[in-house]
């Protein structure tokens, strides 16, 4: 078991290394080396303000939206839950297309700021929505809440879109996700964000464990269900703000790397380990997605959602075809 | 824990399902330490007011208090110290194995972040070879017969090492021998470590030989209640489930076995009420 | 003159959304009943990305450099249902080679992996082609009734006009497929071949409401879980409410969507979920009031 953590850490370092290296132009190692070391040509300027930020926020974006879609997938014991059902992406993008619209901001760091407070706002609308039900254990209301409300800020969104061209233009890098050229600034979200998360993935995870039996029974062993289900959604929700904060939308990530994670681990470990080994799945696919983006249609850059997709789905298809049955 | 005389009171309290009527103002004090059976007919409130006991249902009014509290005032993780619970029809996935369902019958004993003791898995030894089920620990779930993977959730349950233990229906898919070996083993526990259990049992006979005490429960209400051989009688009987039997007490067995002989006429019915 | 207008323009774009709405309604209905998941959607299977993938290749292979098609644009709804129905098909045949083709989460992952590249692919098309290109599919992957015409709604009625016998004939089967798998088959339904039947029946009538319309969404998802809460238990009656909801949904937002900026017209795609959310937290919310 430690032989999956150690080869996913492998592989993760290999594929930031390959990513420093490859691009549009691809550098000599010696050259990234010294830039490492604060060259100050222009190759290296670029290796360090261009390439080094993109790998960094896509690992961290990575790890984040993975640790999300399996907190949310455990919890609510549904295997299509990823964060974008909680809204969080389609209020991320709201607030951002009003804040252009409305209020014509623009720079990259009022995005970002944007991009957060959208998205837990959407994310407390579906739990305020979610909680005048009752404290149910019964998840399935709020994720039919998490996917009408995200499709009621989508379509405002596109309306809104739709009357003003220039928005439009402008936020059309940003809302289709990406690595690159993102606020430097934003990379202290994700540093700050998955640690905390780590330490309370641990500490919540004997309950998510218990979580796999029925509520009635896992009630019966001293589990707080309701808590623990809303603590791992809150969880959920604030990794996936500060990954959209980073990176934009991304999808398909939060939902593909809890599967595939769970088919290359044994099972038996508990959730922490299932934890780390999501984590560094979704970092070492978001790497390798983006390093994809560059070359595919360059010199342009292909989209950071539809270069995972292309990446993540024969994967995880491999996965199913290869493996035993798992459950959730 | 402070000792206290009554393990569970029940005060005034309705509970329903889905604005289904299930408990009519039920008044009940259970005595600690003792076997208690639940019984009476399908829906008559018998497992209502075991998940109403265990804090797992909500009543639409009345008081409820367990192993001396309020059962709203305990917390999740303490309660499931005091009290543990197997329910009718408990849920785990298939790839799950035996020690480890029964491993999570510990929760409530471990820190956050603490990894495993050997109180824990002495605990969970214990509770595999009490239930016979050392030798298949490492199977899953759904490599197991319906009466293993019961066998496994009462692991599950008794893993927990709670001072008191609610079973509803826990000879449900187990025959005869397997049956009688889970009511021993209440019974050792009981007479043993001083144990106190709840169950909801369905066949008569299984609470006459091993209940100190029998609650008797009739469309939501309580029909009879006290040592067993006061409540299982054959009028109580006759009214609660509308069957003629006799009760009859055999050479060398202490106590008494109930025979149902037919199902009582309407017009017998009614001339017993 | 109003006349011909009303006739030629206006009651075929009304009849087509209504007619659309019912389609992709029941659609959803069907596919959350055999798939025992409430966020299972036809566009799960694929669906919507293969009719869009179907789309852009055809812009793609059959539009020359000045943006005009140099074949009739009315093969474009039969490249709709070509990529439709084709990647549901393949979809389909990976699980069923799947070494365990009974379990429904399987089929899922399938077709989430499957549709995920094909709206890769269509992405990446839009991408390299020429802007021109882009520009129309887009305007067809919103979904919009505005340029409907009679020959149109034949061809989604027709669908429906074989599907409603099918379903009335399917009703019992309907009904023992809310058991979960082993109580069904032990009540006698072939479950998985009624699943199967109803996921073909589903992505059926999805690519036919999509080749017409584009990929109008959130109907599918919103409408059966909106009839769940009004009116009930799955029985006929539940369909029937399904497809009113359905359709009656499709118009509100096609006709809000020519009305609300006149005349700068929106497409009806836009505006589903718009109307839709609102209607069914309100649904949500007061029925659990009336429990409690």
């Amino acid at each position: 078991m430690i032989r999956t953590l150690i080869f996913l850490v492998l592989a993760l370092t290999l594929s930031c290394v390959a990513s420093l290296h490859l691009g549009l132009r691809v550098y000599a190692p010696e050259t990234v080396w010294s830039a490492l070391n604060g060259g100050a040509s222009t190759e290296e300027i670029i290796i360090r303000t261009l390439r080094v930020p993109r790998t960094i926020i896509g690992a961290l974006t990575g790890a984040a939206l993975a640790i999300s879609g399996l907190l949310m997938q455990s919890v609510t014991r549904n295997p299509l839950a990823e964060p974008g059902l909680l809204g969080i992406n389609a209020g991320a993008a709201f607030a951002v297309t009003v804040g252009l619209t409305v209020f014509a901001l623009s720079s990259p760091l009022a995005i970002g700021a944007l991009a957060v407070i959208g998205a837990l706002i959407a994310t407390a609308l579906v739990f305020g929505f979610g909680l005048t039900l009752g404290p149910s254990g019964n998840t399935g209301p709020i994720l039919l809440i998490g996917v009408t409300i995200a499709a009621l800020l989508a379509s405002l969104t596109q309306v809104m879109l739709l009357l003003d061209e220039t928005a439009l233009e402008t936020l059309l890098f940003w809302l289709s996700g990406g690595f690159a050229d993102r606020p430097l600034i934003m990379i202290w979200g994700g540093a700050i964000a998955l640690p905390v998360a780590l330490i309370a993935c641990a500490s919540m995870a004997s309950g998510i464990d218990a979580l796999r039996l029925d509520d009635q029974s896992a009630q019966g062993i001293g589990v707080g269900v309701t808590r623990i289900r809303l603590a791992a959604l809150t969880l959920a929700a604030l990794l996936a703000a500060a990954a959209v904060a980073m990176a934009g939308p991304v999808v398909f990530l939060g939902l593909i790397a809890p599967h595939i994670a769970r088919r290359i681990s044994d099972g038996s470990r508990g959730f922490f380990h299932l934890a780390l080994i999501t984590m560094l799945c979704g970092a070492v696919l978001a790497v390798l997605a983006d390093i994809l983006a560059r070359l595919i249609v360059a010199p342009g850059e292909a989209p950071i959602s539809a270069v995972l997709a292309l990446v993540g789905a024969p994967f995880l298809m491999y996965l199913l075809r290869s493996r035993r049955a798992v459950a959730l | 824990m402070s000792k206290v005389e009554t393990l569970a009171t029940l005060s005034e309290v309705t509970a329903t399902y889905n604005d289904a009527p299930a408990l009519h103002k039920v008044d009940l004090d259970l005595p600690e330490g003792k076997i208690i059976a639940f019984c009476g007919p399908n829906g008559s409130g018998k497992s209502t007011a075991l998940r109403v006991l265990r804090g797992l249902h909500s009543p639409v009014q009345g008081a409820v208090s367990v192993a001396g509290r309020h059962v709203s005032e305990w917390n999740p993780r303490d309660l499931a110290r005091e009290v543990a619970m197997l329910s009718q029809s408990p849920q785990a996935p298939e790839d799950m194995t035996v020690y480890d369902l029964a491993l999570l019958g510990r929760y409530s004993h471990r820190g956050r972040f603490a990894a495993l003791t050997d109180t824990d898995r002495n605990a969970v030894d214990r509770a595999l070879a009490a239930t016979n089920m050392t030798g298949i620990a490492t199977r899953t779930l759904g490599q197991l017969s319906g009466g293993q993977i019961q066998r496994a959730w009462i692991a599950m349950v008794l893993a927990q090492e709670a001072p008191h233990i609610f079973l509803d229906e826990p000879t449900n898919h187990l025959d005869i021998a397997h049956a009688l070996d889970i009511l021993d083993l209440v019974t050792r526990l009981n007479r043993e470590n001083g144990h106190g259990f709840v169950i909801v049992l369905h066949d008569l006979n299984l609470a006459m030989r091993y209940a100190d005490h029998v609650v008797l429960f009739d469309d939501g209400r309580i029909a009879g209640e006290g040592p067993t051989q006061d409540v299982l009688r054959e009028e109580a009987i006759r009214t609660v489930f509308e069957i003629d039997c006799r009760i009859i007490t055999l050479p060398d067995i202490d106590r008494p076995v109930i025979v149902p002989l037919k199902r009582c006429e309407l017009s017998a019915i009614c001339a017993a009420e | 003159m109003d006349g011909v207008i009303v006739w030629t323009l206006r009651l075929p774009r009304v009849v087509l959304a209504v007619l659309a709405g019912m389609a992709l309604a029941l659609a959803g209905a069907l596919m959350q009943r055999a798939l025992r998941n409430p966020l299972a959607v036809p566009s799960i299977l694929g669906v919507s990305d293969g009719a869009a993938l179907g789309v852009v290749t055809f812009l793609w292979l059959f539009s020359n450099e000045s943006n005009a098609l140099t074949v009739s644009v009315h093969w474009l709804p039969v490249a709709a249902i070509l990529g439709a129905c084709g990647l549901a098909a393949l979809i389909a045949i990976l699980a069923l080679q799947d070494p365990r083709p009974n379990d429904p989460l399987r089929l899922i992952l399938y077709g989430v992996a499957m549709s995920a590249l094909a709206k890769a692919a269509v992405t990446l098309m839009m991408i390299i082609g020429p802007v021109y290109r882009a520009g129309q599919a887009l305007r067809w992957l919103t979904g919009s009734v505005n340029a409907a015409h009679w020959s149109d709604v034949a061809v989604v009625g027709g669908g429906l006009f074989i599907a409603v016998p099918v379903l009335i004939m399917a009703r019992l089967p309907l009904n023992q497929i809310t058991l979960d798998a082993a109580s069904a088959q032990s009540t006698g339904l072939a479950v998985n071949r009624s699943r199967v039947a109803l996921l073909i029946l589903s992505v059926l009538l999805t690519a036919l409401a999509v080749s017409q319309v584009g990929a109008i969404g959130f109907v599918g998802l919103i409408a059966p879980q909106a009839a769940r809460l009004y009116y009930g238990q799955f029985t006929l009656g539940y369909l029937v409410v399904t497809a009113l909801i359905g359709g009656l949904l499709v118009l509100t937002a096609d006709t809000v969507a020519r009305m609300i900026l006149y005349p700068l017209e929106l497409p009806a795609g836009a505006l589903t979920a718009l109307l839709g959310a609102p209607l069914f937290l309100t649904l949500l919310t007061r029925r659990q009031n009336v429990q409690s």
